[in-house]
């Protein structure tokens, strides 16, 4: 409980918190005090002088940002003394203000503006020229006109402490002074939109909207974004069915404000001239024709009853992305497990989150993290595990940003990169104690890891007392194997000693780890790490796997895998099927369900004869190697519901247009569990609509009617038939571990496995034939396919180069953007290459985002447990050409 | 044979007769527009034609093209039968009024008294009778439209038109009481010799006169006594579901009865075609067998007056409000009517008293 | 109807003889007269296709878009004209000047003259003065999706109407304002 303190404000009394700034306790009170440069996400830095109020006894005007709170004191913000600074103030700064209101993109929603039209400093005594600055040009993102800027320095500020990625910075003096890039005049940065966001007046615009809009012309929808996990609220702003611009406000949603490149410049693949408006039917010929709903959806229905009635329900199979909203997923699933009569459906949360939601199921029997980003924010020590998470979850970044900058949180971070200072943030520069893998060799980390924690004897005691059959059992294990090779077991006894000894850790693990072979057995171990340590089940402890796609967390909570029903229960859960089948007065499939690699397969050997694929590209995403063209080339009837004509929609018969997440009402869950509602800021593009609409609209033909009138009749199903499932809170109760399931593993559970668990992994085979490490990971910039249908960020990246070590690029005496030839034991691609100074040497990273590129060169292996398709590491070899 | 020839001779009568009062009524409209415009320092139609003397066929031309409009729920038939049963009577009236002397003329080969259609001896009568008919066609207009402001507008419009036809039939018994009769032709021969025979002045109906032409004017629902078509009155006014050739049909009714009414005023009280000298101007120039020019000349002359009347009427006065008008036609016009009948039947039997 | 005082006979007279209509009468006569037979009486009416009205500078006929004595367009596409309009007739879709970078101009600019009432708002609004009422209003069209006037003919409108045209802003007033010129024409600072 802080010590609260009394002051008046205007005459108002109020009791906040020490350590309280006195414009804070005046806006809790409604007074909004005039400022520039203060922010509450950054220190106060009290240039500007505006927000300037008259404290009883004190003699001159303070600046309420960064004055504290103390007892008794009376701030007055409206007396004429204070009226006259803020009227000063302002004719400061239009002295040198150019009058570009008409043609600046902030006129309408400008602070300056706001506050001089309320204080209408309208004498000046200044008669001499205005300062001006040459205009140039900033970047492809963000347009930078100087002479319109306030000198608050909140941008560098923003970037320095809140991003860390240290972009810009103040040079020169007094009214001259300028804001600018570190390294070169042009821009180059993590094009966060964080700059322009926060910029109060026009002097840092979003290039990709300039000119287009006023912001009393915009319709706007607060709903959240579609791309990674994280789960931010984002504004849309649309005019006329064109979506024109993508904003954030401070204290809205998980992200705060704060939003990243794809975030802020990504959403112009939603009005692309590509986007599929009408259904599409093959003819004889093999050309697509356009059609209508009316006719394409009986066409559907008595397609897919065709084929149930000759081959059997458990002929079709279905794949959906997880990008969709629940409400899409839901009654995806539905739609498959009732109108079809199968249980063969996956999603795309396949690709690596059915990892840790296994693990997370086994162990501690939630399917969602027991933590939520507060508890990252306050955490005493953080670990990160093969996550790159300023590149693929930039705002959960964020919030480990915050913890080690604002709290002193201790950073330990094992990743595949090395501490670097590059034009974006590299989260290893933050660590305090970093440790460098190899590609893959994450699992065997974690094998370190527990190694270390019994090493240096920080397992807990308690829990060998009451378990021991399980420590003693884990503890042999470990010990029979050596420290990984390539490690520093110094390193690795340092993280150990320090996660075990903080007050509140929480382990983070990333697509680096899930998406490589052994990511599920890696996963439960971290959780023996946890449980070990005796902290499994205490509050702000837990592992936090994030997610790449928007809704993975929902894919799985929805049911839309093969291996669950709605609400994460197993097939075999007889409780969760009574009840289910009460809610859908018909009793789901018996019988387990294909997963997305056995339904290729039974596609290519003949066994599956139709396929509903809703949003997911399998014939791009899986690699070449594992020829997925060829086997939905096999099916009888492939329909492919998409955004945009995909590589797996041009093998389809029948294409159906999708709607993007700003045109439909629903809902996403994030990495936290964090149920959010999607808002539709614009009409359906032309023909498309959103998937559960069109799968309705089937259903209802089949004779399987799945009617819903809007989103939000689909939630009220879902919640009858999830008990407890939690929706739309401001900030997410996570949930609690279940500890009869707990109590499960370490009594017996944990030994089914335990062989495969704690078995060495051998080092990378020094093949010389192959003696690079491709990682193919994800971008900043891009997510997926779907970021590279956005103009604004293909114009920062626009295609996929070979990243490796600078020192390495020397070496072999290669230029930046040089193309070289790949050639691996799958086959080669010619690629260009670049300099990267987090990459590792030896190792090589390619953006999947243009994996088409290499896609020759990939091999998959399935996960034996949780049938993950880890195609992402390679063995190559690089040849110039 | 003879009948054919007397047919044919009344027809061709009636035909120069129909066409004269046919383009009378056509310029009318444009005459009144000019009179009332130039009283009004105004210039009037001034496009169509030199000083848009052509306005009339302009107007006709659009009336005639105009999209042929029945309103939904009214009857067809009584719909098209109002604007017939307002003109028709209009038009008839004029077969009784003498336009020249009567006298014989041969044309062609064929006798025949040239200056009136015909010579019935019941001629005011005959005339009252069809302006009352009149009346139909205002509330048939009115209840066919389909409209409860039409219904509305017509029933006081027929309300007023009946009021003042009584008013009318009772002024002009003053001149029956003088003239003895009531053929329009012997009425005007009996005002021969000069104005001071004329039954105005010579008949001492100066109150008859007045009532008259008040009545006539309220009969013809011209100012001050037009609030049934006032522009702005009444939502619509019986008129308004009507366009195209029904309307022109009501238009020309008006028209006609105005004409209707001037002529019968000049019979009744000016002498008709009568010279106000004693002799034509003619037979003083010595051209005794073409006095019937210029009786047909004055003829045309009083009946312009009491035209150009009407137009200086409506230019000058504001319009009357409905109870005003009834009141002023029930309460006033109607005892002076009979007041002057009655002093004119009681001077007439003590004058001509042998 | 009650009366101040009762009525004298000269009323009574008046009243039966309808004097005050002979009055009235004697008007409309005096103005006919006047004109007809004595021609000293001019009337008011213009012949208007003929002859037609001198109209003050102030009319407020057809808005049309003005430009500088360089030919530039005035307008900058500042969106103001759009927000003021009572009427929502003005449509502008700004954009960035090709080639000069940071300035500003109006790259559609529509006025759906149908919807006008002529209020004459935008001209107040626009903060270069670059809509102007010009005085045409002989405006009629045959289909009224002609009235939707696009740039082109909006700045002919301003053309033919205003061949006085104003210098550019920077080079009326050297300190006043530097907005939507090219930097490249002031001098750098010297620091």
């Amino acid at each position: 409980m802080a010590d609260m303190v009394n002051i008046l404000v205007d005459g108002t009394p109020i009791a906040v918190e020490k350590g309280t700034l006195v414009i804070e306790a005046a806006r809790r009170l409604g007074i909004m005090i005039p400022h520039f440069c203060y922010h509450p996400k950054i220190k106060p830095d009290a240039n500007c002088r505006m927000c300037l109020v008259e404290v009883e006894k004190m003699p001159k005007l303070q600046t309420s940002c960064s004055t504290l709170v103390a007892e008794g004191m009376a701030v007055r913000t409206n007396t004429a003394v204070v009226e006259e600074a803020h009227k000063s103030v302002l004719e400061f700064i239009l002295a040198n203000h150019p009058l570009d209101c008409p043609i600046c993109d902030q006129g309408g929603r400008c602070d300056l503006q706001d506050f001089s039209h309320r204080y209408t400093p309208t004498k000046s005594d200044f008669l001499d020229v205005k300062r001006v600055f040459q205009k140039e040009y900033f970047s492809p993102l963000i347009d930078k006109e100087m002479n319109r800027c306030v000198q608050c320095l909140r941008c560098v500020r923003y970037c320095d402490e809140v991003i860390d990625a240290k972009a810009l910075a103040p040079i020169g003096r007094g009214s001259r002074t300028e804001i600018s890039h570190f390294t070169s005049h042009q821009l180059d940065c993590e094009f966060c939109g964080g700059c322009v966001q926060i910029c109060p007046v026009g002097a840092f615009t979003n290039r990709l909207s300039d000119y287009e809009f006023r912001p009393w012309m915009m319709k706007r929808a607060d709903t959240v974004c579609g791309y990674c996990g994280d789960g931010c609220t984002i504004t849309l702003q649309s005019r006329e069915d064109e979506l024109i611009e993508v904003i954030s406000s401070f204290e809205k949603g998980r992200n705060s404000g704060d939003l990243c490149a794809r975030g802020y410049f990504g959403y112009q693949f939603v009005n692309h001239p590509d986007r599929l408006t009408m259904p599409l039917v093959r003819q004889p010929d093999g050309r697509f024709e356009p059609t209508t709903w009316e006719d394409v959806l009986p066409l559907l229905a008595e397609r897919f009853t065709q084929v149930k009635l000759a081959y059997g329900s458990e002929a079709v199979g279905g794949l959906i992305t997880s990008r969709g909203t629940n409400e899409d997923l839901y009654v995806f699933q539905k739609f498959m497990r009732l109108a079809i009569g199968s249980n063969h459906l996956d999603s795309a949360a396949r690709f690596g989150h059915v990892n840790a939601v296994e693990a997370m199921r086994r162990v501690q029997g939630t399917n969602r993290w027991t933590v939520s980003y507060e508890d990252i924010v306050n955490a005493d020590c953080l670990l990160l595990i093969g996550t790159q998470i300023t590149w693929t979850n930039p705002i959960a970044g964020l919030k480990v940003k915050e913890a080690v900058k604002k709290h002193g949180a201790k950073l330990l971070t094992i990743e595949a990169m090395q501490p670097s200072i590059e034009t974006t943030s590299n989260i290893a520069n933050l660590s305090t104690t970093h440790l460098t893998v190899e590609v893959g060799r994450h699992p065997a980390a974690v094998h370190g890891l527990l190694k270390a924690v019994f090493d240096e004897g920080v397992a807990d005691n308690h829990l060998a007392a009451t378990a021991s059959g399980y420590v003693d059992r884990t503890r042999a294990a470990v010990s029979a194997l050596p420290y990984p090779e390539g490690m520093d077991e110094a390193t690795l006894r340092t993280i150990a000693r320090t996660f075990a000894g903080s007050r509140r850790g929480v382990i983070l693990i990333g697509q680096d780890l899930l998406q490589s072979p052994g990511g599920y057995e890696a996963s439960v171990n971290l959780m023996d790490l946890l449980l070990l340590l005796g902290k499994l089940s205490e509050k702000g402890w837990g592992l936090a796997p994030l997610t790449e796609e928007n809704n993975e967390q929902g894919a799985i909570e929805m049911g839309a895998t093969a291996d669950y029903f709605p609400g994460a229960a197993s097939l075999d859960d007889a409780a969760a099927r009574t009840r289910i089948a009460s809610a859908w007065k018909e009793s789901p499939p018996v019988g387990a369900g294909m997963r997305m690699l056995d339904m290729l397969e039974a596609a290519r050997s003949g066994k599956l004869k139709a396929m509903l694929i809703v949003g997911e590209n399998p014939a791009r995403t899986l690699p070449a190697s594992a020829k997925p063209a060829e086997a939905l080339g096999r099916l009888e009837f492939l329909v492919v519901q998409e955004l945009f004509l995909t590589e797996t929609a041009k093998l389809a018969h029948v294409v159906l247009p999708a709607s993007s997440y700003a045109e439909k009402s629903g809902s996403f869950t994030n990495s936290e569990g964090c149920v959010q509602k999607v808002r539709a800021g614009l009409e359906p593009l032309g023909g498309s609509r959103p998937d559960w609409e069109i799968l309705s609209a089937v259903s209802v033909l089949m004779g399987y009617p799945l009617e819903y009138g809007d989103a939000a009749e689909i939630l009220k199903e879902i919640r009858a038939v999830i008990p407890g499932y939690r929706v739309l809170g401001a900030t997410p109760e996570p949930a609690r571990v279940d500890r009869p399931a707990m109590d499960r593993y370490v009594g017996g559970g944990f030994a089914e496995d335990m062989a495969s668990r704690y078995r060495a992994t051998s080092n990378i085979t020094q093949d010389s034939s192959y003696p690079w490490s491709l990682w193919v990971g994800q971008s900043l910039f891009h997510s997926g396919k779907l970021s590279t249908m956005a103009k604004g960020l293909l114009e920062i990246q626009k295609e996929g180069r070979l990243y490796m070590n600078p020192a390495d690029l020397q070496r072999m005496q290669l230029a930046e953007g040089e193309m070289v030839t790949l050639t691996s034991v799958a086959g080669e691609a010619r690629v260009p290459v670049g300099a990267l100074g987090r990459i590792p040497r030896g190792i090589l990273f390619f953006p999947e985002s243009f994996k088409e590129a290499i896609a020759g060169l990939l091999t998959m292996t399935p996960d034996a447990v949780t049938g993950v398709p880890y195609h992402k590491q390679q063995r190559v070899a690089v040849h110039k050409t | 044979m003879e009948l054919m020839i007397f047919a044919g001779a009344a027809l061709v009568k009636i035909a120069m007769v129909m066409i004269v009062v046919l383009l009378t009524v056509a310029f009318l409209t444009l005459a009144e527009r000019k009179v009332l415009s130039w009283m009004q320092d105004r210039m009037g139609p001034m496009e169509v034609g030199p000083y848009g003397i052509l306005q009339p066929i302009a107007d006709g031309l659009k009336l005639f093209f105009k999209e042929d409009i029945i309103p939904s729920g009214a009857n067809w038939l009584l719909f098209s039968l109002a604007p017939i049963l307002s003109v028709v009577p209009a038009l008839i009236g004029f077969a009784v009024i003498p336009y020249g002397p009567n006298q014989e003329m041969e044309i062609f080969g064929v006798t025949i008294k040239p200056f009136v259609i015909t010579d019935i001896n019941i001629g005011i009568l005959y005339i009252l009778a069809f302006a009352s008919i009149g009346a139909y066609g205002i509330i048939l207009g009115g209840w066919a439209s389909n409209n409860k402001y039409s219904l509305l507008g017509g029933l006081r419009a027929a309300a007023q038109v009946i009021s003042y036809e009584l008013n009318i039939g009772l002024a002009i018994i003053g001149v029956i009481i003088l003239s003895g009769s009531l053929s329009m032709v012997k009425i005007a021969e009996g005002q021969a010799g000069g104005f001071w025979h004329w039954y105005l002045f010579g008949g001492l109906q100066i109150v008859g006169f007045v009532v008259y032409v008040i009545s006539a004017v309220a009969e013809t629902n011209r100012l001050p006594f037009d609030l049934a078509e006032a522009e702005s009155e009444l939502v619509a006014g019986w008129m308004t579901e009507y366009s195209g050739m029904r309307f022109a049909f009501f238009f020309m009714a008006e028209y006609a009865n105005m004409i209707l009414v001037s002529c019968i005023a000049a019979v009744l009280f000016l002498g008709g075609y009568q010279s106000p000298f004693p002799h034509y101007i003619i037979e003083y120039l010595g051209f005794p067998g073409m006095k019937w020019v210029e009786a047909v000349v004055w003829f045309t002359v009083k009946v312009y007056f009491f035209l150009f009347l009407f137009f200086w009427i409506r230019a000058t006065l504001p319009r009357l409000r409905y109870d005003q008008l009834m009141r002023f036609g029930w309460k006033v016009l109607l005892p002076l009517a009979l007041a002057n009948v009655l002093i004119t039947s009681i001077v007439v039997y003590f004058v001509r008293q042998p | 109807m009650s009366m101040a005082e009762p009525m004298k006979l000269s009323d009574w007279i008046k009243r039966f003889t309808f004097y005050e209509i002979l009055v009235g009468m004697k008007a409309t006569m005096t103005v006919f007269v006047q004109r007809i037979v004595l021609r000293s009486r001019k009337a008011v009416t213009f012949q208007y296709p003929h002859e037609k009205r001198d109209l003050p500078g102030t009319y407020r006929g057809m808005i049309a878009l003005l430009r500088y004595n360089d030919m530039t367009e005035k307008c900058v596409g500042c969106d103001l004209c759009e927000a003021a309009c009572p009427s929502r007739v003005i449509t502008v879709i700004s954009d960035e000047v090709p080639g000069e970078p940071m300035k500003r101009f109006a790259k559609e600019y529509y006025m759906d003259m149908a919807r006008c009432i002529f209020c004459g708002l935008c001209v107040k609004a626009c903060p270069v003065d670059a809509l102007a009422m010009t005085t045409e209003y002989e405006w009629s069209v045959y289909n009224k999706r002609d009235l939707r006037l696009n740039k082109d003919q909006l700045l002919a409108l301003g053309d033919r109407n205003f061949p006085t045209r104003e210098e550019k802003i920077e080079h009326q007033h050297h300190n006043v304002t530097f907005f939507n010129i090219g930097h490249q024409n002031l001098p750098p600072m010297d620091s």
